[in-house]
């Protein structure tokens, strides 16, 4: 529901939130409870992400932690498409690698073995 | 004549499958626009292009730090361990640590009385361990300290697998453990763990699984 403007890497990356308000939490994660709620139309700058979170701050300089379905699916002032980057599920389905671990009891050595796959 | 019908076919196939590519389409409206003195199209495509462009924030999944505590090894007294951690949060619930840590041991009872034999040498005695755990954050939330002070946290637990270096052998290491994450500042944290790392050992004579506690607090920033 947002957008963003960055015009190099560095610059702040402001959205127009287009749901109809979104929570701001007091920390990266549903159990944090919600201090502010922002309205539509409202400029907000993106500032970190952890996980699925994004730390976001209005132009009154309140600040919180919006989950990112809040924030995708929204467009730009321009009206461009906004794709932020997530860890959630969905990012992962492309993975190229993956590992895995294998604990057993050797009991003719009498040691707890380990295998990395 | 047979073969009329073939041919029709094939160039309705041909020409159908020319309107689909997407470039035909692009060279088209190129065409348009450059003015070219082609016959007016009787429908005018009205498809808005967008133009996708991915929104990059700076991600801080990774949370590197070290800690401090004591290490209780079994057997063999209670002293200061360090060490660092590295974690990579997957989501907000699980996360996945690496842990790399030295103490160093005392001596056991037998050792004690004059003219016992020892049982480690001096570099034998020093505890060296590393392992890989995932983690769970149990019971996240605010942490009030105080009335006025309220910080985001969570309670989690771990569960890992590693190795420990210890009187000269390398001994497969299960580590299970609890701790507290209070995030102090917007990218620091401080850490409160306990954790029991078992291994078997025959140091004293029979092979057994020891219990090994160790109580650290950490401090940690989020990258």
């Amino acid at each position: 529901m947002l957008a963003v403007a960055p015009a190099d890497a560095r610059a702040p990356i402001e959205v127009v939130v287009k749901d109809a308000y979104i929570d701001l939490h007091t920390g990266p994660g549903r159990s944090y409870p919600v201090t502010f709620a922002v309205e539509r139309g409202v400029t907000i700058e993106l500032l970190r992400q952890r996980t699925d979170w994004i730390e976001v701050r209005t132009a009154r300089g309140q600040r919180g932690w919006v989950h990112r379905s809040q924030l995708e699916n929204t467009l730009t002032p321009e009206g461009n498409e906004v794709h932020l980057s997530g860890t959630g599920p969905d990012a992962r389905t492309g993975h190229k690698w993956e590992a895995g671990l294998a604990v057993g009891d050797d009991k003719e050595k009498d040691e707890w073995i380990a295998d990395l796959t | 004549m047979d073969r009329r019908p073939h041919l029709i076919l094939l160039i309705v196939a041909v020409a159908s499958s020319t309107l689909a590519a997407p470039g035909a389409r692009a060279q088209d409206q190129a065409e348009a626009a450059g003015g070219s003195a082609q016959a007016p199209q009787v429908v005018e495509p009205e498809v808005e292009r967008r133009t996708v462009k991915p929104v990059t924030v700076p991600t801080e999944n990774f949370e590197i730090g070290a800690f401090v505590g004591i290490a209780s090894i079994e057997n063999f007294g209670s002293n200061v361990v360090y060490g660092s951690r590295i974690a990579y949060h997957f989501t907000e619930d699980y996360f996945a640590e690496a842990i790399v840590g030295r103490t160093e041991t005392g001596k056991t009872s037998y050792e004690f009385p004059p003219g016992a034999t020892q049982l480690l040498t001096d570099g034998q005695r020093k505890l060296t361990y590393g392992d890989l755990s995932v983690g769970w954050n149990v019971l996240p939330g605010e942490v009030f300290l105080g009335r006025e002070r309220a910080m985001p946290g969570a309670l989690y637990v771990t569960s890992g697998v590693g190795i420990t270096r210890f009187g000269g052998d390398d001994r497969f290491t299960a580590s299970f453990g609890a701790g507290l994450r209070l995030l102090v500042s917007e990218s620091l944290a401080v850490h409160v763990d306990a954790r029991d790392r078992m291994f078997k050992t025959d140091l004293l004579g029979r092979s057994q699984v020891t219990h090994n506690l160790e109580f650290t607090i950490s401090l940690t920033a989020f990258l």
